[in-house]
């Protein structure tokens, strides 16, 4: 069953050196109890659009489309609206969990605030309630840190608190931004085999933004892959690791060095990461793909069905798709069509 | 085998941070940031040092080149005393061994042309040099690291971060150094840009005879560029050798279980791999465990590990410091 499925989403910001195109028409849905990956670079979008799900775009920006949550859509919701559904049906765990928690306020009262304001309960059964959650985390005498502040914890606990904080209101959907880029690998380890465990138990729906491939493997039943604010390829995982069909994730895939094998050099994509300042058309990936001709720089492609479980957004695997061979006039034709 | 040059060493390392408020400076609490820390560094090789967070291994880097004055230890610099240099010897005898930082932002100075920044190390060592011969050397070096001539007068602020990070390394290099330390060189960076730069940390080490130190927490990073590996734990090694030694027959309980987190980019296999969880937080670097600073997460741990520190075994090819395993 699709719980959340956004439609033509576009996030632009109007900043002094002018427009910023960081999200284009993106498109996707997540279904209950599944965990959904969005694997990108720095400036690929894939936060921005996930703020823009929550109401948490900045001032300067402006979101259009749609994002249907149960057949609401929450890009027009007023900010009470909003706030009835954030935490409680949807709530979100960002990177930096030093930052993200209050400095000043114990963590008792941080975990017990989210269930007075939004479930009404009484301040100690909110409280009772926030110490199994915080044992849930497997957070060692849970009693005892509810009375600490956040820089009495360990990055690996601050964020086992976010997550806690995260799941106290039992949400349908658990959007996770990085939530293992500030930490350790073994206490990445720790915080994801936490996260599966906790998805069991509470069939909470994880959309898991990340940039690391290695994580997307481990968690993820199905991947969307974004470069320059656009959808590059949608997949689900296995497919997307042993036939990945976009000229990016082809390259990104190679790129990652190897902790098992011996590689004598590494494959790399060339050039840099475009900038997002101009809504151009064309594909953002062309200026480094080893694959582009002219007509990646005049249309901006669009979704090719692979197979039901794969769609590669790309004019390249639109045409070897077709069966036409590659001279430039035929993929127009293809384009047209 | 030939007999190496070994061009770096250092004999039980110690850096010692003091924190807290006592009125006397010697009864002041201690962080313990590298605690006894014996390495060789060849010429030629490119040592890997990996570990967590907290474990010392940024301040290792540092205390190698004397930017941090080590507390206790011995460091020999081409077989003589790097620790006996006075002020103005170490000031001169630097440009033979340089530092590329993590961030690459924000190591370079935002009023300064990329050319100035990387004009700088030439200009304080070698003042006499024309300007024209800088000029000339600067954008040998910046073509050497894959950065258009025409970029020179551009300021930082107007490159991506790869581009900073080739800045970096370039300014390192225009003194032409036997070392070069690398602290988290490709941490920032994004995957695709990350195997640029360590292609042409690569290339370039062949090409100018360097010997590199290379400081990370991404072990498949570490794997991919180093010919030894050393693996800290809380200011102290737990396993060294050869890179294929220790991530293929790693033998420390550490060791393992750092491996075995490392997510494997790969579903079938992550799939059904085990993953060997460490219990617990890193314990504080004031008042380390006593015996084997590993033992209070180890799952292999005995009593035994508390009373005296690990036992050594091993030779140069592969070590480990553990009382319960043995090379």
């Amino acid at each position: 069953m699709t719980i959340l499925s956004i439609d033509n989403m576009s996030v632009r910001f109007e900043t002094p050196d002018g427009l910023v195109q960081a999200v284009s028409d993106l498109s996707f849905s997540i279904s209950a109890g599944e965990t959904l990956g969005i694997v990108g670079e720095s400036g690929s979008g894939k936060s921005q659009s996930v703020y823009a799900l929550m109401g948490l775009t900045a001032d300067n920006g402006k979101v259009r489309g749609t994002a249907s949550f149960h057949g609401e859509n929450l890009l027009n919701m007023s900010q009470t609206e909003l706030n009835r559904i954030r935490a409680e049906r949807i709530s979100m765990i960002f990177q930096d969990p030093m930052t993200s928690l209050n400095p000043f306020m114990k963590i008792g009262k941080q975990l017990s605030e989210v269930l007075v304001l939004h479930k009404g309960m009484a301040r100690a059964a909110a409280r009772m309630e926030s110490i199994r959650m915080l044992e849930a985390v497997r957070i060692p005498s849970a009693k005892t840190r509810m009375n600490q502040f956040p820089h009495e914890l360990s990055g690996g606990m601050r964020q086992r608190v976010m997550i806690a904080m995260a799941l106290l209101c039992r949400p349908e959907l658990l959007i996770a931004d990085e939530p293992t880029t500030a930490l350790d690998v073994t206490v990445q380890a720790q915080i994801l085999a936490l996260l599966r465990e906790l998805q069991a138990e509470f069939s909470t729906a994880i959309l898991l933004i990340t940039h690391d491939m290695g994580v997307v493997a481990e968690m993820c039943d199905r991947v969307l892959v974004m470069y320059g604010g656009r959808k590059m390829e949608e997949a689900d995982t296995d497919t997307l690791f042993s036939q990945p069909a976009h000229p990016y994730t082809q390259g990104l895939l190679k790129a990652i060095p190897s902790i098992a094998e011996d590689m004598h050099r590494l494959p790399t994509i060339p050039g840099n990461p475009p900038s997002a300042l101009i809504d151009e058309q064309g594909c953002p990936f062309r200026e480094r793909c080893a694959h582009s001709s002219a007509v990646c720089g005049q249309t901006t492609p669009t979704a090719v069905s692979i197979s039901p479980h794969q769609l590669a957004v790309c004019h390249e695997v639109a045409v070897t798709r077709a069966g036409v061979t590659s001279s430039r006039t035929e993929r127009q034709v293809v384009q047209e069509l | 085998m030939t007999v190496r040059e070994t061009l770096l060493s250092a004999r039980d390392l110690e850096v010692y941070f003091s924190v807290g408020k006592h009125i006397l400076p010697g009864r002041r609490k201690k962080v313990k940031a590298v605690n006894g820390i014996d390495l060789k560094v060849y010429r030629g090789e490119t040592l890997g040092i990996v570990g967590e967070s907290g474990c010392g291994k940024s301040t290792l880097a540092r205390a190698l080149l004397r930017l941090i004055e080590p507390t206790h230890g011995e460091l020999m610099w081409k077989g003589e005393n790097l620790r006996g240099f006075d002020k103005a010897t170490l000031a001169r005898r630097r440009r033979e061994f340089q530092m590329v930082f993590q961030d690459p932002s924000a190591s370079l100075n935002p009023r300064l042309t990329i050319a100035q920044c990387i004009a700088e190390p030439l200009q304080t060592h070698e003042p006499h040099l024309k300007r024209k011969e800088v000029e000339r050397r600067v954008i040998a070096m910046m073509d050497k690291v894959g950065l258009l001539a025409s970029q020179r007068n551009r300021y930082p602020h107007e490159f991506s971060g790869g581009q900073c990070q080739r800045v970096g390394i370039a300014r390192a290099l225009i003194l032409n150094p036997d070392l070069v330390v690398c602290d988290e060189p490709v941490s920032a960076l994004d995957v695709s840009i990350q195997a640029q730069v360590i292609n042409l940390l690569d290339d370039l080490k062949q090409e100018m005879g360097l010997t590199l130190v290379m400081i990370a927490h991404d072990l498949s990073v570490v794997r991919h560029i180093s010919d030894r590996v050393m693996v800290m734990y809380l200011g102290k090694p737990m396993e060294v050798g050869r890179y294929d030694r220790v991530f293929d027959h790693a033998r420390h309980p550490y060791t393992k279980a750092l491996l075995s987190a490392v997510p494997v980019a790969d579903p079938r296999i992550a799939r059904h791999r085990k993953v060997q969880l460490l219990p617990g937080d890193l314990p504080s670097p004031i008042d380390p465990p006593s015996g084997c600073v590993f033992r209070t997460r180890c799952p292999e741990a005995t009593e035994l590990c508390g009373q005296k520190p690990p036992a050594r075994s091993g030779s140069e090819e592969h070590r480990i410091y553990c009382s319960n395993f043995e090379l």
